[in-house]
């Protein structure tokens, strides 16, 4: 495992006001994840994982702290700024998916690479889905696969661009134990041989031991 | 239980159903605006159609009724409370600085016996001995006339009295060759301008008392005087004459406000398929715990009936807003008629239940098995079962195509226009889909995810496609007839339009006028022969005269009821004009010769003819002052009437008319704006009985009538064009709901929000574009076919407008869809996440 530092949180706080009630869902929260590391962020529902994934991908702004990238506090960015360095830096696979309905696989792997606007955006997600074992399902449309296999699709478009960060929301939480384990070992191999920080949202222990760290999000706070 | 959930389900779906009846109640709008209009103006003209005639019952016609017919009509007549009658021709009005035509009405101290003619000093107008005439403004206007001066009419000199401020008569009158002038029927016979053959209406006016039933009187008239040159008409009648010059406009504005709700139902359609494609699982799960598909198909059923009723009560008090603003415009008083609201009541319900019939079809074969699929169900059935559901809908709008056109003919054509452009704008689309899917466009990642966007969702595609694809063929199709229609007035193919259009010219007249058009270096030309004469048997059947006109029901029916009660204008020509070519049959074999014992050749204008059934061989008998003249048909003409030169619907052969009572008519050819004057002016101090129309100043009228017309069409397709618009936005709202998770997963996935609205604007101003390049097209062929064989005139083309048009609605559309878009995407893309907390 290398020692390089790719992320660290400082002090980071989200505040929420409902029905003129603040609610506090994230309290200072702190931690640093090297290259080729994986964390495992348990929590229960209503804890606020998706609430610091969002935080953490820059696609919300917290109330107070920061989330440093790369160096880059990503929130000193605007919002083009943002879209470009999340495009370059950062992978994200869903709990359901999101595929783009009207691409094909190849496609949709593709995508994040010529938003990028990175050459042979082409060969290159032809080459991510080798290596997510679906290079038999390049031309399908997304209605076309199975769960697994979509959810492989999702893998490969998040590693394709190849970014310093992953952020896993429940990767198999949508698919049976069976291809949720085909399809977790698929990610953590593409973990390991990109040597990419990966910090997974879960509430399953059992995948979370899988991690090189588990931190608990409870009350507002990861312990 | 039903309606319970139906309402449960329009409350929970607020955004559906809010889309779904403003979509149907702006189609609504158009049509019960129209409606509403229409009965208010028919009921205005039946509330004073005693003052549109002047009188209870009126008999008119070209001469003097005989001593035998005065005897007929007595006993009738005995009943009448009071009577007057009165002498209506055109003539020339000559001053020291001009001359022009006018449409002089002589009457007698009673005229008139309902209504009044209010002078512009005051009072009403009252007769005396004296030499005086009471003229209306246009003509103080045109000829610069002021009350005390004098003026001539024929050999007698007249002076203006007052200028008439309110004519209850003349304010209901459509449109009229020259402005009006009153004089005494004394100071008329003085003018000398009553000749025979002048052109001259002879009419009497009766008025009865309350209990006297006018109706059965003209009926009793009608029989007795037989002559179809005899006009019998009750105050009902004219009532509804005046209402139908409105009427005809009304049919097509009609149409115009059909292809309205046709859009707003392809949008409400769309909008519920789609709705009810994301309600399949919730219905399957009903079925699946007992609930028979019937029923629940009955729950939708109650929640469009409810949408349908609440489209109309939106549509009822939008036109009620509407209508005094355009009442205060029009300085009309209209209102909202019961038969309106409840036809639209009937249309809004009936078009709501219509257009959800084939997806409800769908839940009744709905198999709860869709529960174990992961993918979305489509709420399309079979393309069969499909494309068969459709027909309750279509047959539904035929017959209201041709109820609102009052035209079997009108309505289909209108019908079959209507599906044949959306039925080729929709086969463009799986084409164009295809050749989009092959095309390389890669490159641009715009360009690629637009496209690709199209090409997956074809239904979407279609839907936005064929809204604007028919509002293109509607906005271009209008301007473009009114060119073609300009066009054909102002440069009428086939001849010359004339400066001067002459008739009543008495038959020792022609000689003398052509030497001294000679003299002026003016030629006389198209001299026609007019003999007045009466058509009395087909074949040696006798002709019968319509009377049944209260069985008219289409305006088929109207126009062969007036063609058939006319007198008939004969004439005789060989060759034929300019503008009238033979289009079946054998040209006239030469001079007529009396010696022969051959029935006289007679050429028929082609549309006259099949109105009036008539066949090539028939043989027409004609009384002509008491002589009858027997005529064969050997050809059907085609007339361009718009040439402004002397035609006819029944011609003879050169040398069988030339015994027979006529006056001529003739035109004098293109003249400059000052020799035009100096002619004409010269010309009535020789010759004071023969009338001059002056055809530009004619034609400049008509036109403005005819922009009045088509201002009113625009306008109303304007409408329609605005419900296309509020169909694209409601489909693009739509999208942009369903494709809310695309565009934030494409934020996530670090697209720039310009990235997507650039995809945005490609996808939908290109639909926009090749849409209404489509529609141009067809509108533009439509034009052509409409211009060649219903109007039958000359087509012309410019280019301007349909590109004008082409970049507008492309432009709009892109404007409107991507209003539509906005909010979506200036939302965050935390939803996303969401799923997983």
């Amino acid at each position: 495992m290398k020692n390089t530092l790719i992320a660290e949180v400082k002090n980071l706080s989200k505040t929420y006001s409902q029905a003129g009630t603040s609610i506090e869902v994230l309290k200072g929260l702190e931690f640093k994840i090297n290259a080729g590391e994986t964390i495992a962020i348990l929590g229960q529902s209503g804890s606020g994982k998706s609430t610091f994934l969002s935080l953490l991908a820059g696609l919300d702004r917290p109330t107070q702290g920061t989330v440093l990238l790369k160096g880059q506090n990503i929130f000193d960015l605007n919002e083009k700024e943002l879209a470009q360095f999340r495009a370059q830096n950062l992978g994200i696979i869903f709990q359901q998916f999101h595929l783009i309905s009207y691409l094909t696989a190849l496609e949709n792997v593709s995508l994040p690479l010529e938003i990028a606007g990175i050459s042979n955006a082409e060969k290159k997600a032809t080459q991510a889905l080798q290596d997510v074992g679906l290079d038999h399902r390049l031309y399908h449309l997304p209605q076309q696969l199975s769960g697994g296999e979509k959810q492989r699709v999702a893998i490969a478009r998040a590693f394709v661009v190849q970014p310093k960060l992953l952020l896993a929301d429940e990767p198999s939480g949508s698919l049976d134990p069976k291809t949720g384990r085909e399809v977790l070992e698929t990610l953590f191999q593409q973990v390991q041989l990109s040597q990419m920080a990966l910090i997974l949202v879960t509430h399953n222990a059992g995948l979370a031991q899988k991690c090189h760290r588990q931190l608990r999000l409870k009350d507002g706070r990861l312990t | 239980m039903k309606i319970k959930l139906a309402f449960r389900e329009i409350a929970q779906n607020r955004k559906f159903s809010v889309a779904y009846i403003l979509n149907l109640s702006l189609g609504l709008f158009g049509f019960l605006l129209l409606n509403s209009l229409n009965e208010s103006v028919q009921k205005n003209f039946q509330t004073h159609s005693r003052s549109i005639l002047t009188a209870d019952l009126a008999i008119a016609c070209r001469r003097p009724l005989d001593l035998q017919e005065e005897e007929k009509i007595a006993p009738i007549l005995k009943k009448a409370i009071a009577s007057t009658q009165t002498i209506e021709l055109y003539s020339m009005v000559v001053t020291p600085r001009g001359s022009r035509l006018a449409e002089l009405i002589a009457i007698e101290d009673q005229y008139p016996l309902y209504g009044e003619i209010q002078l512009k000093k005051g009072g009403t107008l009252h007769l005396n001995q004296q030499p005086l005439v009471w003229i209306s403004t246009e003509l103080a206007a045109q000829m610069n006339l002021r009350i005390g001066d004098t003026l001539q009419l024929g050999a007698l000199p007249l002076r203006v009295e007052d200028q008439i401020g309110q004519d209850s008569r003349a304010s209901w009158n459509g449109f009229s060759l020259a402005p009006k002038l009153y004089l005494g029927v004394s100071q008329l016979h003085q003018t000398g301008l009553l000749r025979p053959g002048s052109t001259v209406w002879y009419r009497k006016f009766f008025k009865f008392s309350s209990e006297e039933d006018v109706e059965k009187a003209t009926k009793f008239l009608k029989q007795k005087l037989t002559d179809p040159g005899i006009q019998i008409i009750s105050h009902r009648t004219a009532g509804e004459q005046m209402g139908r010059i409105f009427a005809y406009l009304s049919d097509y504005l009609g149409l115009v406000a059909l292809v309205g709700l046709f859009l707003a139902s392809l949008g409400s359609s769309y909008l519920f398929q789609s709705f009810l494609s994301h309600r399949l699982k919730e219905i399957a799960t009903l079925i699946s715990l007992g609930l028979p598909p019937l029923k629940a198909a009955q729950i939708y059923l109650a929640q469009v009936t409810i949408l349908g009723l609440a489209s109309v009560l939106v549509a009822f008090f939008a036109t009620a807003i509407a209508l005094p603003i355009i009442g205060k415009i029009l300085s009309f008083q209209l209102e909202l008629p019961l038969l309106s609201l409840l036809s639209t009541f009937l249309v809004g319900v009936g078009a709501s239940l219509l257009i959800s019939l084939p997806f409800l079809f769908r839940i009744r074969s709905l198999s709860p098995t869709i529960l174990f699929q992961d993918t979305e169900t489509q709420i399309m059935g079979e393309r069969l079962e499909s494309i068969l559901s459709c027909f309750p809908a279509l047959f539904c709008f035929y017959l209201l195509a041709v109820w609102q056109a009052h035209s079997w003919k009108i309505g289909s054509l209108f019908f079959f226009g209507l599906c044949f452009s959306s039925l080729f704008l929709a086969a463009l689309v799986p084409v164009g889909l295809r050749i989009l899917r092959r095309l390389p466009l890669s490159k641009t990642l715009s360009l690629k995810l637009a496209s690709r966007y199209l090409v997956q969702n074809p239904r979407s595609t279609l839907a936005l496609f064929l809204s604007v694809g028919i509002g293109a063929v509607l906005t271009i199709l209008i301007p473009q007839m009114h060119q073609n229609i300009k066009s054909e007035i102002l440069a009428p193919s086939g001849a010359q339009t004339p400066s001067l259009f002459l008739f009543d010219i008495q038959e020792d007249q022609v000689n003398p006028l052509s030497e001294f058009l000679k003299s002026e270096g003016a030629s006389l030309l198209q001299i026609s022969p007019l003999v007045r004469a009466r058509l009395e048997a087909m074949n040696g059947n006798p002709f019968q005269k319509k009377s049944k006109e209260d069985a008219l029901s289409t305006r088929e029916d109207e126009q062969e009821n007036r063609m058939r009660n006319r007198g008939f204008n004969l004439s005789s020509r060989d060759p034929l004009s300019e503008s009238e070519v033979i289009t079946s049959g054998k040209p006239f074999s030469g001079k007529y010769l009396k010696s022969t014992s051959k029935i006289p050749e007679i050429s028929v204008e082609r549309t006259y003819a099949k109105t009036l059934g008539m066949h090539l061989g028939d043989v027409l008998q004609f009384d002509v002052q008491g002589t009858p003249i027997l005529g064969k048909i050997v050809n059907f003409r085609k007339v361009r009437w718009t040439s402004f030169q002397p035609n006819f619907f029944i011609q003879f052969q050169s040398g069988v008319l030339d015994d027979a009572p006529k006056t001529y008519l003739a035109t004098i050819g293109k003249l400059n704006i000052p020799d035009r004057a100096r002619i004409q002016n010269k010309m009535i101090q020789q010759f004071s009985n023969i009338s001059v129309v002056d055809v530009s100043s004619l034609i400049q009228r008509m036109l403005e009538l005819f922009e009045q017309l088509s201002g009113a069409l625009q306008l109303m397709a304007l409408l329609s064009v605005i419900t296309g618009n509020m169909v694209l936005f409601s489909i693009s709202r739509h999208q942009a709901q369903t494709r809310q998770r695309e565009v934030q997963l494409l934020k996530v996935l670090g697209a720039k929000i310009r990235l997507i609205e650039q995809t945005h604007w490609i996808e939908f101003g290109g639909i926009g574009l090749l849409a209404s390049l489509f529609g141009a097209a067809v509108s533009i062929a439509f034009s052509w076919l409409i211009s060649a064989f219903l109007f039958d005139s000359s087509w012309s083309f410019s280019w301007l407008l349909p590109v004008k048009i082409i970049f507008g609605m492309t432009l709009i559309t892109s404007i409107t869809t991507s209003w539509a878009m906005r909010k979506t995407l200036n939302e965050k893309p935390l939803s996303l996440l969401n799923q997983g907390e």
